[in-house]
């Protein structure tokens, strides 16, 4: 504390006028020495106030923050019985026509947020093709042990690139290509099984895979989402 | 007000009186502090660009606030198809594009004001921009300039965002685009980036409409007049036939080019392939680079070339303005606009940009070319444009040296020689060949846009008349 400074008045002048304050001794004595001078309260007060109300105009800028909607309970979102129907009627036709035409294993869904709040909430899920076109087994790699969940995927469908909604496709000539979830804005490309870019910007950037929605499956073969790991747009981390 | 009784009494005087008592009270508001000067002779629009874009902007206010009866800032609801069924758009689906569907189709002259404000807004970008260049090359940013230089180029870029949310509000798949790019943008941007992407696009898509509907009509607006209150020079050149030539013609392009809604964004369909405003697909283009991080193609990037601008006026100490004087600034303007024309360009075209766009596979460019043809582009630009200004430079020296008049233009009346009166009879004819197939497009349209058209001529007609009689005056 300066309790000296106050006295002499000004602080604008060189340091030496302060110097007679030596030759006032016994003054200090009788007059009790404030525990803080009037100045200094009024300049803490003042510095206070301004702190409050920057915070409480700060605090009063979350009024700029949108409402988040509740997100929606576990939610029955496929049958296995009618997915796996639909894949088993064309799994011998390896056309466009048949196996390789999407809506054959194939479906969408909103979930965590119905589709009145937000297209990025929009999720496929998917029978996932016994084998691809080379001939290797494809089996889902977050429950490769379940017998009814390791023929089944379900995905995000917001494209980590630039938030373009993702489409299943069959990539390339049927009988050479893949499995993919491929963006139609710029061309990223997703395998089926994993959602893990594997060709297009999402791949070329290192971008992460795509969310993915846990699912669980009850006796009577009715498939619920549980739960997403990742978010959309910004992907599976 | 001298001696009035001895004037004879007119049927007028109650109103000229009123004016005058108006004007006089008027003197004690800011508006009669501004000096607007209307040329009696014609001077160059170049030099007051800004009053034009200015006039476009009050156009633009003028419809938009016709077009907020109509509009509604509502996403609403897309449902997916259920199992089994094909898919049938709900009628609530995407309601912010119904709404501008039905300004453009059914709301009695909906399609006139918005083809006005569609193409105003294109016309305000493309003024901003050329008066921008045009008082780089003169050197008006420097030698006390530098605030207006500043919020001028701070109003430039609130320009484009302006023009930006509002391109989104139609919610068509262009409109979907530069959503998706702006929030990854703004999501990708460090430290704030998730909390500011909530704020600016809000959670669901209703709320994106809504705030983008709040940022266009409100908040962007009283911010670029705030910026303008500081940008607005003490004098002022209102040049009326030239500002109808300029509202007419945007009619005019209203008339022949009516811009159509697009197509609607649903998110249930499969989207199409489809390119930014031309303002932007220079932006795009370095967003399609290979291997090109977003963020930096789409922020940093823009926010360096507008940083080089902004900073311009205390690197370029120099007292002098002339063009043959600063060589590097020029220069390096020249290689600016080049930049500008080759990014836009790329922006437009497929990756091989000989060949035409055929599936999405083909968006990504490749960065040695892309790179390649900006860097050759730019450095043939800046060292042509060097040279020939320094080689300017030595000629006037030369010249002056050996004391012989420069070679500059007298300015002299503007008289029509023989060929040019020829060469412009020519080219009104050509004008008028277009516009009479114009005209029939039109009327196989059922005459929707004649009447766009119709006003827009009789607003550049008014012009040329006006330019006309003020040529006629000087000349007598």
């Amino acid at each position: 504390m300066d309790e000296k400074k106050p006295s002499t008045s000004t602080n604008s002048t060189p340091p030496t006028p302060t110097q007679p304050a030596a030759s006032q001794p016994p003054n200090p004595t009788p007059v009790k020495s404030p525990l803080i001078s009037r100045r200094r309260f009024l300049q803490g007060a003042v510095a206070a106030s301004v702190v409050l109300a920057a915070a409480s105009v700060g605090a009063s800028g979350q009024i700029l923050g949108p409402q988040i909607p509740t997100p929606l309970p576990a939610q029955v979102i496929a049958d296995w019985a009618s997915l796996d129907k639909k894949y088993q009627d064309v799994k011998g036709d390896l056309t466009t026509k048949g196996l390789y035409n999407e809506s054959n294993y194939s479906q969408f869904f909103y979930w965590q947020y119905d589709s009145s709040v937000s297209p990025y909430y929009k999720n496929v899920i998917a029978r996932l093709p016994d084998v691809d076109s080379s001939g290797n087994p494809l089996v889902n790699p977050f429950y490769p042990t379940d017998p009814i969940l390791s023929h089944v995927v379900a995905f995000n469908t917001t494209c980590v690139h630039l938030r373009c909604l993702v489409n299943p496709i069959y990539a390339g000539n049927p009988g050479s290509g893949e499995f993919r979830l491929q963006c139609p804005c710029h061309g990223s490309q997703y395998r089926l099984a994993d959602a893990v870019p594997v060709a297009g910007p999402a791949f070329d950037l290192g971008l992460n895979p795509l969310p993915q929605v846990e699912l669980t499956v009850d006796s009577s073969g009715k498939i619920s989402a549980t739960g997403m790991r990742g978010t959309p747009g910004i992907g599976r981390t | 007000m001298g001696a009035p009784s001895s004037k004879k009494k007119g049927v007028l005087d109650p109103i000229i009186d009123l004016l005058k008592w108006t004007w006089e009270r008027l003197e004690r508001t800011l508006l009669l502090g501004l000096k607007i000067v209307f040329p009696s002779r014609f001077i160059s629009p170049m030099g007051f660009l800004g009053m034009l874009t200015l006039i476009v902007f009050i156009i633009l206010g003028v419809t938009g606030a016709l077009l907020l009866f109509h509009f509604t800032p509502f996403f609403g609801n897309c449902p997916p198809a259920v199992n089994g069924t094909t898919y049938v758009p709900a009628n609530t689906c995407n309601q912010a594009f119904n709404s501008v569907q039905s300004i453009n189709n059914d709301v009695s002259w909906g399609q006139i004001v918005r083809n006005i404000h569609y193409h105003a807004s294109n016309a305000m970008v493309l003024l901003a921009v050329m008066h921008m260049f045009y008082q780089y090359f003169g050197g008006r940013y420097k030698l006390r300039y530098e605030i207006l230089w500043v919020t001028g180029i701070v109003l430039g870029v609130v320009t484009v965002i302006e023009a930006y949310t509002g391109y989104d509000l139609i919610f068509n798949i262009r409109g979907q685009l530069a959503i998706n790019i702006g929030q990854t943008l703004t999501f990708y941007s460090p430290v704030i980036g998730a909390n500011l992407a909530q704020i600016i696009f809000g959670f669901s898509f209703n709320d994106l409409a809504i705030r983008f509907y709040a940022f266009h009509v409100f908040i962007i607006p009283i911010i670029m007049l705030a910026i303008m209150a500081v940008h607005l020079p003490r004098n002022l050149v209102l040049d009326i036939p030239v500002a109808s030539a300029i509202t007419g013609i945007i009619l005019v392009m209203g008339g022949l080019f009516p811009v159509d809604v697009g197509v609607k964004y649903d998110p249930n369909l499969a989207t199409q392939i489809t390119f930014p405003e031309w303002y932007f697909t220079s932006l795009y283009a370095f967003i399609r680079v290979h291997g090109l991080n977003p963020f930096i193609a789409g922020a940093i990037i823009p926010a360096i070339f507008v940083l080089i601008f902004l900073i311009v006026p205390f690197f370029d100490r120099g007292r002098k303005i002339a063009m043959v004087d600063r060589p590097f600034w020029i220069a390096l303007g020249v290689a600016a606009l080049g930049q500008i024309a080759i990014v836009t360009v790329w922006g437009f075209r497929a990756a091989n940009p000989l060949i035409a766009l055929q599936n999405e596979n083909q968006l990504v460019i490749d960065p040695t070319l892309f790179a390649g043809s900006l860097l050759i582009g730019t450095a043939l630009a800046y060292g042509s444009v060097y040279a020939y200004v320094r080689w300017r430079r030595a000629k006037i020296d030369q010249l002056r040296a050996a004391r012989k008049p420069l070679p500059f233009r007298k300015l002299q009346p503007y008289i029509l020689s023989k060929g040019e009166v020829y060469s412009l009879l020519g080219g009104l004819l050509v004008l008028q060949g277009f516009l009479d197939v114009a005209v029939f497009r039109a009327l196989l349209d059922n005459l929707n846009n004649f009447a766009l058209l119709e006003i827009g001529m009789v607003l550049v007609a008014f012009a040329a008349a006006a330019h006309i009689y003020r040529v006629a005056n000087q000349t007598r």
